[in-house]
């Protein structure tokens, strides 16, 4: 049973006794043999045999109790990737500009990437991990020992404590297990913060059992990063007194999860500065922190679902509304004229579909785009700036992680979807921004450049058009980012990816591949794969990354004749996508 | 919808003065505040209205006698991460809405806390009203009226039930302060426009929402 299914086991299991028998019939030789590399089915989704694959996690009352009797289950830790932990958490939160820096860290190799099953190769990888066999020792050991009073002395005795009805009411729900991806935030001390799906009073067990995961493997002076069980995969992220868990039977990699669990830890940063989040729970290690973060839990679902689907966020880039360089410099000068000499006015972003219009910024200050997106995700999730100009501190992680800077949100015009965002660090400086967004608009319905940005927003000069011009109406979607600067072109999700599911199932396919050849070592820079619904090609060179789908049946080398095609084309049209230089206010 | 009854036609030949003034509705959160301004200020009401993120500012006119009054409205965010910035709206407010759902105890609680915390910190002379919210719901009433309405005596607040979504004694409030508030010259907006009709048409036009 895969792990994404260790809810069943645990709702299944008669009695939730434990069941001592099972822990010690374990044997470390066992594990360090059998244990197979985590990427190992990645591509290969095979049925896998229900007893090889178990990882059980049994609830009793207030203690937690795991045996891994299994064979597919492995279980990485940082001091098995030395890099993995604290690396991959600070090169995503600046940015991938350099994506190589982690592939070292990561999989070892390009791993099950036509399919294949490579188990036999695994092995040897494995063999190379001596530490982990040892983690995997400690993991067992400190299970049975450690896990009772770890559970009953931190306070938290109650929540352990769950009726065997909760555990069928909620986490029995077909919807629930149903879900391919999972994400939950707790507190150290195992309080629900969020849950994805489902409610998280009602997952109070599981919390405990995640939170009895992290502090098992602490004990041993190691960090619990992920455990793999054919193609799913548990991460977690150790954040202070925060504990982030992704669980995915999507075929995710642990980067991707990773990245994911960083925008959601950001957010909540976002919301109320890392400060306050420290100082909190160095008060009270229980608080609830979802007293503070109520009504944000909004921020975080649509967070989510645009790293899985929005091309800027998921290549960790800049995306622009393509239009004529000439019209964007008439916008930002109206902005920065209007603005400049508004003291601690740090930014002034104009953004609209998700998307950038301008973006100018105070000298020595620059914009990253896991920031940008924090910003893009507050104002495509909250319906309800556009009834007002709002005043609303926020905190940028990588602009001041423990500071907020006060943002004037208001829309151009009621018909017209372009928002503009003034940040400051004087929370006493609202009239003089809203003094200024009125000059701005009036400055813009001057130059014409309202007219131009509610044009260029009805109707996009349509990137098919332009690609069928150039002959390559084979090309259904593609996402372009180009490595110096981080910005993203990409064209619209049209069908057959224009439902959520369907867009959602491309961009799995994009991330699998990218992510593959990320991690991959020596580097592979192109990657095609052929499927029934389409053929999904990814290409890394010095300059740009782009993945591309197109129709089906179409030969490799045509493929790649046309995205080099494409590639030049966006690189001729630059101007529309970029913003060449990005003005000081 | 309802008709106004507040806000008149300028009489176009009257003497029209024009007052501007502070407002800041406080409460705790999803009880009702934003729904209470929108219905004021656009005439609707949403079912599903958004918890507010930090503050809105809004601005609505209504006329009383021959005063055209201009409310400067912050709709502040209830959500507990927000309290700490209270103070930077209601700090030179001339007028507040302490609101509280009639269904919810602990809101009303919550309610008095911010009187008496607008007693302390702000200006003296702020005239406080009282919102019991959600009226329309007086089947699952758990604040009486006669519990609220003692307590708004005993504070000297205006005080009235209201509900956003019928638009029950919405404009009222509004127009409650409205009339409350010292029109002397000093609220007399500083920047009026030397085009006063223009201004009123303004008004008229905002009046025309509803
Ligand atoms: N039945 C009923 N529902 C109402 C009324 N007023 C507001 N609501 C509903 O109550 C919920 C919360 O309303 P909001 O206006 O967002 O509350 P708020 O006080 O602004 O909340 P915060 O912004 O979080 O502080 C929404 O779902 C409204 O539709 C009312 O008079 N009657
Ligand atoms: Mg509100």
């Amino acid at each position: 049973m895969p792990v994404g299914e260790l809810t069943s086991t645990l709702a299944n299991a008669p009695g939730y006794e434990i069941d001592p028998s099972r822990v010690p019939a374990v044997t470390p030789a066992e594990i360090s043999t059998e244990v197979p590399l985590k990427s190992s089915d990645l591509g290969n989704s095979a049925e896998l045999p229900t007893e090889a694959t178990s990882l059980e996690i049994k609830s009793c009352s207030s203690s937690a109790t795991f045996t891994m009797p299994a064979a597919d289950v492995s279980l990485v830790t940082s001091s098995v990737l030395p890099g993995l932990g604290s690396s991959s958490i600070n090169a995503l939160s600046a940015n991938t500009e350099e994506p190589s820096e982690l592939s070292e860290s990561n999989t070892p190799s390009a791993v099950g990437m036509n399919g294949d099953d490579e188990s036999g190769s695994h092995k040897d990888n494995f063999e190379g991990r001596g530490c982990e066999r040892a983690a995997l020792n400690d993991f067992k050991a400190n299970v049975i020992i450690e896990a009772e009073p770890k559970a009953s002395e931190s306070n938290q005795e109650k929540d352990l404590v769950v009726e065997e009805s909760d555990l069928r009411d909620s986490i029995e729900t077909e919807a629930w297990r149903g879900e391919q991806r999972h994400v939950f935030v707790l507190s150290s001390s195992g309080k629900p913060v969020y849950s994805r799906h489902g409610s998280e009073d009602k997952l109070v067990t599981l919390f405990g059992v995640m939170q009895a995961l992290v502090s098992i493997v602490e004990d041993s002076d190691d960090k619990i990063e992920s455990i793999h069980f054919g193609k799913n995969v548990i991460v977690f992220q150790v954040r202070g007194p925060i504990i982030l868990v992704a669980v995915s039977k999507k075929n995710d990699s642990v980067l991707f999860c990773n990245n994911q669990l960083t925008y959601v830890y950001n957010q909540i940063v976002s919301v109320l500065t890392l400060k306050t989040v420290t100082s909190i729970f160095e008060r009270r290690q229980n608080y609830d922190l979802r007293r503070l973060l109520a009504g944000s839990e909004r921020l975080i679902d649509h967070l989510l679902q645009f790293y899985e689907t929005e091309p800027s966020i998921f290549m960790n880039g800049i995306s622009y509304i393509p239009m004529p360089s000439a019209h964007r410099e008439s916008v930002s000068s109206a902005i920065v004229s209007a603005c400049s000499k508004i003291k601690n006015l740090v930014y002034a972003v104009l953004v609209a579909n998700n998307k950038l219009i301008s973006l100018a910024r105070k000298r020595g200050y620059s914009m990253s785009p896991s920031d940008l997106h924090l910003i893009l995700n507050m104002v495509a999730a909250s319906e309800s700036l556009k009834t007002a100009e709002s005043w609303t501190p926020i905190c940028l992680p990588n602009f001041n992680i423990d500071g907020f800077l006060y943002a004037h949100v208001s829309y151009m015009a009621d018909d017209c979807p372009a928002c503009l965002l003034l940040l400051t660090v004087d929370q006493e400086q609202f009239f003089q921004l809203s003094e200024a967004k009125m000059k701005i608009t009036e400055k813009l319905v001057k130059n014409k450049s309202m007219t131009f940005i509610n044009e260029v927003l009805k109707a996009p000069p349509s990137l098919w058009m332009s690609l069928h011009a150039l002959g390559l109406s084979k090309i259904r979607h593609f996402i372009y980012k180009c490595r110096k600067t981080s910005i993203v072109v990409s064209s619209p999700l049209s069908p057959p990816y224009s439902t959520t599911e369907e867009a959602n199932a491309l961009f799995t396919k994009y991330q699998t591949l990218y992510s593959s050849m990320i991690h991959s070592n020596p580097q592979i820079h192109t990657l095609f794969q052929t499927s029934a619904e389409e053929s999904v090609v990814c290409l890394l060179t010095e300059k740009y990354e782009i993945l591309v789908a197109v129709e089906p049946m179409v030969k490799k080398q045509l493929a790649l004749d046309m995205i080099t095609k494409l590639c030049q084309w966006v690189q001729s049209e630059e101007d529309r996508f970029f913003l060449s230089s990005v003005p000081y206010l | 919808m309802a008709n106004r009854s507040g806000p008149q036609r300028p009489n176009g030949t009257a003497q029209a003065k024009i007052c501007q003034f502070k407002l800041v509705l406080l409460g705790e959160s999803a009880v009702g505040k934003s729904s209470l301004v929108l219905r004021f200020v656009k005439g609707q009401f949403h079912e599903f209205q958004e918890s507010t993120i930090g503050a809105a500012f809004l601005t609505q006119t209504v006329c009383v006698d021959d005063t055209t009054v201009k409310f400067e409205i912050w709709d502040t965010a209830g959500q507990e991460r927000y309290h700490s910035l209270a103070p930077m709206y209601y700090r030179g407010a001339q007028a507040a809405i302490v609101v509280y759902d009639v269904t919810n105890q602990d809101t009303f609680g919550r309610a008095k806390t911010w009187v008496k915390e607008l007693q302390r910190q702000a200006s003296p002379n702020i005239v406080i009203a009282l919102a019991g919210n959600k009226a329309d719901l007086a089947n699952k009433r758990s604040v009486e009226l006669e519990e609220a309405q003692a307590y708004a005596e005993e504070n000297q607040l205006l005080f009235m039930e209201t509900s956003a979504k019928t638009a029950k004694n919405v404009n009222e409030v509004f127009l409650a302060i409205a009339k409350k508030l010292p029109k002397n010259d000093q609220n007399v907006n500083p920047s009026v426009p030397v085009n006063i009709t223009a201004w009123l048409t303004i008004c008229v036009l905002r009046a025309g929402h509803f």
